[in-house]
């Protein structure tokens, strides 16, 4: 598609929209129907919920869900109606409506603290059985706050990682891969900023500080039509939205870290704010310490998340958010390296009419990072960067109780600066730019919950584009990865485009309310590419762009589910088996150098996956005790001409059996225990098969690609909670917790060297980053 | 890399008492390749060529010389065809030859009826123009590290190696550099080596070598299978300019050794 073609295509498709629209809409002409809307809140902080379960009793089936706004419309033919809204961990409301014309009703929901319920999903009791929605986990942060964490540090990337089918990318790391996909191909969106970096420290702490958190949704699968660029997850994060009526303060105090958050209403309710700030400490340990190389060193990472909303008038209210985080770290003299994300997104939620809700999303998003090297004769400063301004239209058209439409446009431009170095005049170090990049994606996408007896569906269609463009000096590569022809673009020219149509269905049969199946097929592109030689999440791995040579990377994913739910859906049971098939995945050739390289590309491998899967969850959602296990048994493989013969060969995410149990149990009024077991089989990894001698030193021989096993890994993490004397106003709790309890040193990494007391001999080495941690975390609220 | 490898372990240190421990990996047994590892340069008595084999993981450093084989270098420019003779098993040398800056070379091996070649080209030579002695402290220990100066040339792409011993022991690491963020620029480059420790008194040998790109792009492929620091990429045998799948490489390069005494 060229550019020039857009404004016509998107004329096309508002043709179709009308159209769509009509023809979703002929029921409600047809009888006198009248809709009931509004938006749902808490009675006591005002914040909206997501995903509240509204209903008509009289009519069967006729359950709708507020949307992420907290918006909700239900229609019917006028008459009187009981209308209950649902919503886990909230008393119910029922109430009498009579409906004669259409309704405006907004509905606060008391928290329950009589209920003894420790939610664990925010979903509603059966919605897992009848939401034709698969492969999507919702967690709001409540129901987390006491799973036990590395260092007590809350986090709700690593949280996940104790569902099936997301795995840890590593030891305390909140990189994770999600059915066989790589850390880079996770859709992680903060208020829909797409964030490029989501890790502290070299990925022992996630980006997203807890309190500032409202809800969390991991697609695995069947991913929506709104969301598209990666391949293997989306993972949707909102921030919360500041209480709405009475100003609060609430913050905590722990081992690494000392977090405060206030809140409150603006206009008397008409608007609320949130800033929630973070910061860690370990550098002012440092200084305690004698050797002077350590106290002049920085270690450290703050962030700091925003959020104001104001209702303008009963149709339309803005939002403002924004995140920004920086990591510092350096050695005085010697070296320095600081990144950083930041986020803004402005959202605007216009209200058409009861029916028609539009959100439009203007998005901030970039990642960069600077190194400095201070060294007087090789000095250097190398900044980079990645921005995007992103453009999204959304609407949600409640056509009636069976059909609920959303549609919408995204333009995104991303600009990448992989790397620019600048040095003084005595430094041995030349000045150098690589040159930018830039990029446009564009997508239209429309989809339709469509909910017929027992049969519910979702089908949509997502299609996508990007584009290159200039200016740029762009290269080709034969297949050895030499130059064979250089050319020049000037600002705007379209270097390669690209242009993809996904489907995205899902649906559900239910059998009876506790029983249903699901099916799913979802086709994801992804145009941004992560390159990375590191397990850690380090600062500095390079994203590039679909090209001339790097095609987009494709994953087709089919997906089956049964659900179950037993005893009044106090225990839930599901299976899910899935099957993805990848194209243009990306490999690196030997000793790859992907660093102040203008010629990356030439480094890269092109290939096929694939990986499948049977992932297991139990969980007991009621009563003092909660618990859920989680096993995966899966399979990823990779195929690259280059690679082991051209055969398939396991890819580095690739572990067959995965366990994880969480348990929660509510021992009294003030104490909560808790605990984590997770067990794992080994990742793929490529060892050596013998050894050869190269100038006087031991050289291994290797044979297969990832043709072994790490050790199997096992942990268990233990927390507890004393929630203190709760006063009128203030509260606080102490947790408590070790992470790895019984001090298991589990394989980090195995190396393979010289014997140091016997150079004639070689041995394998294990090193192991954590053993037992214990921490200590202060929270209080008032 | 190297300075995010350090940086890795600087934090993991400082995050965790890390623990490393000797633990028992059932590894296959492969069989036995054939490894060359040929050189030719522009100094005398250094053209030299060890053939052997490489043995299972679990088993001695002890690594099978090949006798006799059949080994000559064509220099391409002149035709002439040097044949290098088995001095000591495995080990083949040629007197009264020099190799030329700037000259292509091919060797030609040939054992158990299987012919090996490889062919370099061997760079100009760049100079080392001085030494010294960097100090540092890290951790409360003071650690001395041997500094080489030389000036890139501005015309060409330049590859180095270097090499370093300290009284007469060799560092195991492996120093490759490339021009390519000092192209024409006076370059200082320190020899690090964490388990080499340089002490007043102590001699220092410095080699430099000027190599071609490809035998670069061996020894940096070896270098990341070495220093993995928690990398992700799966280390693999380097590419190498030798056929028939033989391991090891054929480079032709310059040398400059230099000595410094430890101030």
């Amino acid at each position: 598609m060229s550019p020039a073609k857009p404004s016509y295509f998107y004329t096309t498709l508002k043709q179709i929209l009308i159209l769509v629209m009509g023809v979703f809409s002929l029921n409600s002409i047809a009888q006198n129907r009248y809709s009931i809307n509004g938006t749902i809140k808490d009675s006591v902080s005002g914040e909206t919920l997501i995903g509240a379960t509204i209903k008509l009793q009289e009519i069967a089936r006729s359950g709708s869900a507020s949307n992420t706004y907290g918006f909700y419309s239900v229609s019917a033919v006028s008459g009187e109606y009981t209308m209950s809204v649902s919503y886990t961990g909230y008393q119910t409301s029922i109430r009498k409506v009579i409906l004669e014309r259409n309704l405006t009703l907004d509905i606060n929901l008391a928290p329950n603290a009589l209920l003894k319920e420790v939610v664990i999903t925010g979903k509603s009791s059966n919605a897992q059985i009848s939401d034709p929605q698969m492969g999507v986990e919702k967690l709001n942060m409540e129901s987390i706050k006491n799973v036990p964490v590395l260092f007590g540090e809350k986090d709700i990337l690593k949280t996940i990682q104790l569902l099936p089918g997301i795995k840890s990318a590593g030891e305390g790391n909140s990189g994770f891969y999600v059915r066989g996909g790589s850390s880079d191909q996770n859709l992680i969106l903060l208020d829909e900023a797409n964030v490029y970096n989501a890790s502290h420290l070299l990925g022992f702490f996630s980006t997203f500080n807890s309190d500032a958190i409202k809800d969390v949704s991991v697609y695995k699968g069947g991913m929506p039509s709104q969301y598209g660029g990666r391949l293997a997850s989306v993972v949707d994060i909102r921030m919360n939205e500041g209480n709405r009526n009475r100003f609060t303060a609430e913050g905590g105090v722990g081992l690494i870290a000392s977090r405060l958050k206030l809140e409150g209403p603006i206009n008397k309710g008409r608007g609320s704010f949130m800033v929630s700030g973070r910061r860690t400490y370990a550098d002012l340990f440092l200084k305690l310490s004698s050797d002077t190389t350590l106290k002049s060193s920085q270690l450290y990472f703050y962030d700091l998340n925003a959020k104001a909303n104001y209702r303008i008038n009963d149709k339309n209210i803005i939002y403002m958010s924004g995140y920004f985080g920086q990591d510092v770290l350096g050695l005085k003299g010697t070296f320095s390296l600081d990144w950083g994300n930041t986020t803004a997104t402005v959202r605007w939620n216009h209200i058409f009419n009861e029916k028609i809700f539009s959100n439009t999303t203007l998005i901030y998003s970039d990642y960069n990072y600077a190194i400095e090297n201070f060294d007087n004769r090789s000095d250097f400063k190398v900044t980079s960067i990645i921005r995007d301004w992103n453009l999204k239209q959304d609407y949600q058209y409640f056509a009636s109780n069976r059909h609920t439409l959303r549609f919408g446009l995204n333009g995104n431009h991303h600009r990448i600066r992989p790397g620019s170095i600048s040095s003084s005049s005595t430094s041995s170090i030349n000045d150098r730019e690589i040159e930018k990049r830039n990029g446009i994606e564009l997508a239209a996408y429309i989809s339709d919950e469509w909910k017929l007896q027992n049969f519910n569906l979702v089908y949509g269609l997502r299609l996508s584009s990007f584009s290159l463009v200039g200016p740029g000096r762009v290269f080709s590569y034969d297949k050895q990865g030499n130059v064979n022809n250089v050319k020049n673009y000037n600002a705007g020219r379209l270097i390669k485009s690209y242009a993809f149509l996904e489907p995205r269905i899902s649906a559900s049969y239910q059998f009876n309310s506790s029983r249903s199946l699901k099916l799913s097929y979802t086709r994801n592109t992804q145009n941004l590419h992560l390159l990375s030689n590191s397990t850690a999440a380090l600062p500095t791995d390079l994203w590039v762009m679909s090209s001339n040579n790097i095609r987009p990377q494709i994953a087709d994913q089919v997906a089956m589910g049964f659900y179950q739910n037993f005893r009044n859906d106090s225990y839930e049971i599901s299976a899910e088996l899935y099957y993805k098939g990848m194209q243009n995945q990306i490999e690196y050739r030997n000793a790859a150098n992907l660093r102040g390289n203008e010629n990356v590309e030439s480094e890269l491998l092109y290939g096929d996956g694939r990986a499948y899967g049977l992932e297991l969850f139990i969980k007991k959602r009621l009563g003092d005790f909660n618990a859920w296990i989680g096993y995966t048994v899966s399979r990823t493989e990779r195929r690259f001409d280059e690679i082991s013969d051209g055969n398939y060969f396991p890819s580095k995410q690739d572990r067959t059996h995965d366990v994880s149990l969480v348990g929660i149990y509510k021992l009294s009024k003030r104490w909560t225990l808790s605990g984590t077991f997770v067990y794992n089989t080994g990742n793929a990894i490529t060892f050596p098969s013998g050894k050869y001698t190269i100038d006087g030193r031991t050289m291994f021989y290797y044979t297969e690609r990832n043709g072994y096993r790490m050790p199997d890994y096992h942990r268990l993490d233990l927390s507890a909670t004393l929630e203190g004397k709760q006063g009128k106003r203030y509260q606080s709790n102490w947790t408590f917790g070790f992470y790895n309890a019984y001090n298991r040193h589990n394989a980090y990494t195995i190396d393979f060297r010289d014997n140091p007391d016997n150079p004639t001999q070689t041995q394998a080495v294990q090193t192991a980053l954590f053993g037992i941690i214990p921490s200590v975390t202060w929270n209080f609220k008032f | 890399m190297r300075l995010f490898t350090f940086l890795l372990i600087v934090i993991i240190g400082l995050l965790a008492a890390s623990c490393e421990k000797v633990i028992d990996v059932n590894l296959k047994n492969a069989s036995p390749v054939l490894v060359i590892e040929g050189v030719i340069t522009n100094r005398t008595d250094s053209q030299i060529v060890k053939i052997n084999r490489s043995v299972p993981f679990g088993e001695p450093n002890v690594f099978p010389e090949v006798s006799g084989a059949r080994v000559t270098v064509t220099e391409v420019a002149t035709g002439r065809i040097v044949t290098i003779r088995e001095r000591r098993p495995g080990y083949y040398m040629a007197r009264n030859f020099t190799g030329r800056s700037g000259s292509a070379y091919i060797l030609k091996v040939e054992v158990d009826g299987q012919t090996y070649t490889a062919s370099s080209t061997m760079p100009g030579q760049v100079n080392i123009d001085s030494l010294g002695v960097s100090v540092s402290n890290f951790l409360g220990e003071e650690q001395k590290t041997v500094q080489l100066l030389f000036s890139d040339p501005g015309k060409e792409r330049n590859y180095y190696r270097f090499l370093l011993k300290i009284n007469g022991v060799a560092s195991q690491n492996i120093y490759v550099y490339d021009d390519s963020f000092s192209n024409g620029r006076a370059v200082t480059r320190e020899l690090f080596d964490f388990d080499l420790n340089a002490n007043s008194g102590d001699k220092a040998e410095i080699e430099m070598q000027c190599i071609d790109p490809v035998i670069f792009r061996y020894w940096q492929g070896l270098d990341q299978n070495q220093n993995r620091g928690g990398a992700s990429t799966a280390p693999a045998n380097p590419v190498s300019n030798i056929s028939n799948g033989a391991l090891g490489y054929f480079s032709a390069h310059t040398r400059q050794t230099e000595l410094i005494v430890i101030p």
